[in-house]
């Protein structure tokens, strides 16, 4: 469907990627897959021979709607964004860690802390796709699975806004100081969110460096159907 | 925007206070009762007319008495307290409103066995309130500017507590400003937190759940936890209203 030239993230300020991560936990790649890389992978939902698993989420009191974990080996495309993503993330990542006084240091190659993962039985992919219709959400959540962690990971839209569907916001909630602030973060089909898994380090000006806890979800969808796939860097258990 | 999403026709010689009386009246309260059980909301669209939103602005502007600056758990931005008796046409909202909000309150208190009944009457209610020491009133405009926000919240101080408030908007997303979302939070035993972002536009109102309603699972009704927020705003200023039913102590 694609061919790896077609994926390039030099397009983009990391140094402008990396103050809004550390700004606010999160930031967005406008337009890292086009409407026909969006919609090859939609299309493929329903496909056999793909996916290791399907999970309906009102089973598990996780939301409502459904999604479906990749086999290996993954999808060429998203193989690619999630190598091509990692090597960007990692200083982040290890920088952060350092802010938190986390002694743990993540290999720069995704390869290798996939090895990590993998000695530590956390074997199976979990790089997913997301389909929901009206009435459907997903729960604020974070996606641990297992000891390894790797504190960022990636969300792309494959539909688009108000032609494919309407609602569906991707929520986020930061708990600090006592309070859960919200963030509803605006996207368009082919864009992707890099966004903290379970914590981050905050600035705060009286005390330094705080720790601050992120969960993110999907509001209720009113109408239509929205997809999207997500990169998580650790493998599960 | 006003022609669009008034929600009854105009009676033709009335004040304003008396064309919200009838809207609110000629509401389809069987449906907007059916929404609250369901979502835990229900948008009233165009409740406020341009002219009433650009009045409350102003009001905003005009009460730097009340002001509360916002800060530390409850986010960033001002809150101004409106004080009470309310000025028209929150007082007419507030009062009709309520009548038949109550009916709603006293059934959901009635599933959730719970054994407190409100009186139909506001006043009257407000006079329980006043009886507990609770006179603080709740009802109060917000204006955030840019990457302000305010926090998951539940106004649930003090015995007498209504289930349910009014929310209105009273600037235009888009225009007078991005980001900002009304969102809510709901709760449910061994369930994380479902989201919800309602949709408002400038004159847009929304009836919302408090702090708990019932909600009916498999096994009967469970009590589920409502909060609400304003997602931080990424541009402008935004101009809200709440609307409360009981008092703070």
């Amino acid at each position: 469907m694609t061919s790896a030239s077609t994926i390039t993230l030099d397009n983009y300020e990391w140094q402008t990627i990396r103050s809004s991560l550390d700004e606010s936990g999160h930031a967005v790649l406008p337009g890292l897959l086009t409407q026909a890389q969006c919609q090859a992978l939609s299309d493929a939902y329903d496909e056999h021979g793909r996916y290791r698993s399907r999970i309906v989420m009102a089973r598990h009191g996780f939301g409502r709607g459904e999604y479906k974990y990749f086999s290996y080996p993954l999808p060429a495309i998203l193989d690619q964004l999630r190598h091509a993503l990692y090597p960007r993330l990692v200083p982040i990542a290890n920088q952060w860690n350092q802010q938190l006084g986390s002694s743990a240091h993540y290999p720069d190659r995704l390869d290798d802390f996939l090895t990590q993962c993998h000695a530590a039985g956390q074997t199976r992919p979990t790089p997913l796709i997301l389909q929901y219709g009206a009435g459907d959400y997903n729960c604020l959540h974070q996606d641990l699975y297992g000891e390894h962690v790797f504190p960022l990971q990636t969300a792309i839209l494959l539909s688009a806004p108000e032609r494919d569907f309407t609602g569906g916001e991707f929520v986020m909630t930061e708990s600090a100081s006592g309070g859960q602030q919200i963030e509803v973060i605006p996207l368009q089909q082919g864009d992707a969110l890099i966004f903290t898994v379970n914590q981050r380090p905050a600035r705060s000006l009286r005390r330094g460096t705080r720790k601050v806890a992120m969960r993110h979800g999907v509001s209720v969808v009113h109408s239509g159907r929205r997809h999207t796939v997500g990169l998580i860097f650790h493998d599960a258990r | 925007m006003p022609e669009k999403s008034d929600p009854i026709a105009r009676p033709s010689t009335n004040s304003s206070a008396d064309r919200i009386t009838h809207a609110i009246h000629s509401l389809d309260w069987t449906t907007i009762a059916t929404q609250l059980d369901r979502e835990g909301y229900a948008l009233l669209p165009g409740l406020l007319s341009v002219e009433q939103t650009d009045s409350l602005t102003r009001q905003a502007a005009d009460m730097e008495l009340h002001r509360e600056i916002v800060t530390g758990g409850s986010g960033h931005g001002e809150r101004f307290f409106l004080p009470e008796p309310l000025a028209s046409p929150l007082d007419v909202i507030q009062t009709h409103f309520y009548t038949h909000l109550v009916h709603i309150a006293n059934r959901w208190n009635e599933v959730l066995q719970t054994p407190d009944r409100y009186p139909t009457d506001l006043a009257q209610f407000l006079d329980f309130n006043r009886d507990c020491g609770q006179v603080r009133t709740l009802s109060h405009l917000n204006r955030l500017g840019e990457t302000d926000n305010l926090t998951l919240q539940q106004y649930t101080e003090g015995k007498h507590i209504f289930p349910l408030q009014i929310v209105a908007l009273l600037s235009e997303p888009g225009t007078n400003f991005e980001g900002g979302e009304m969102v809510m939070t709901e709760q449910r035993p061994r369930m994380q937190s479902r989201p919800m972002v309602l949709p408002l536009r400038q004159g847009d109102a929304a009836i919302i759940a408090t702090a708990q309603r019932p909600f009916r699972g498999s096994k009967g009704y469970y009590r589920v936890q409502t909060r609400h927020a304003i997602s931080r705003v990424r541009r402008g200023e935004r101009i809200g209203l709440e609307l409360f039913f009981h008092n703070a102590p």
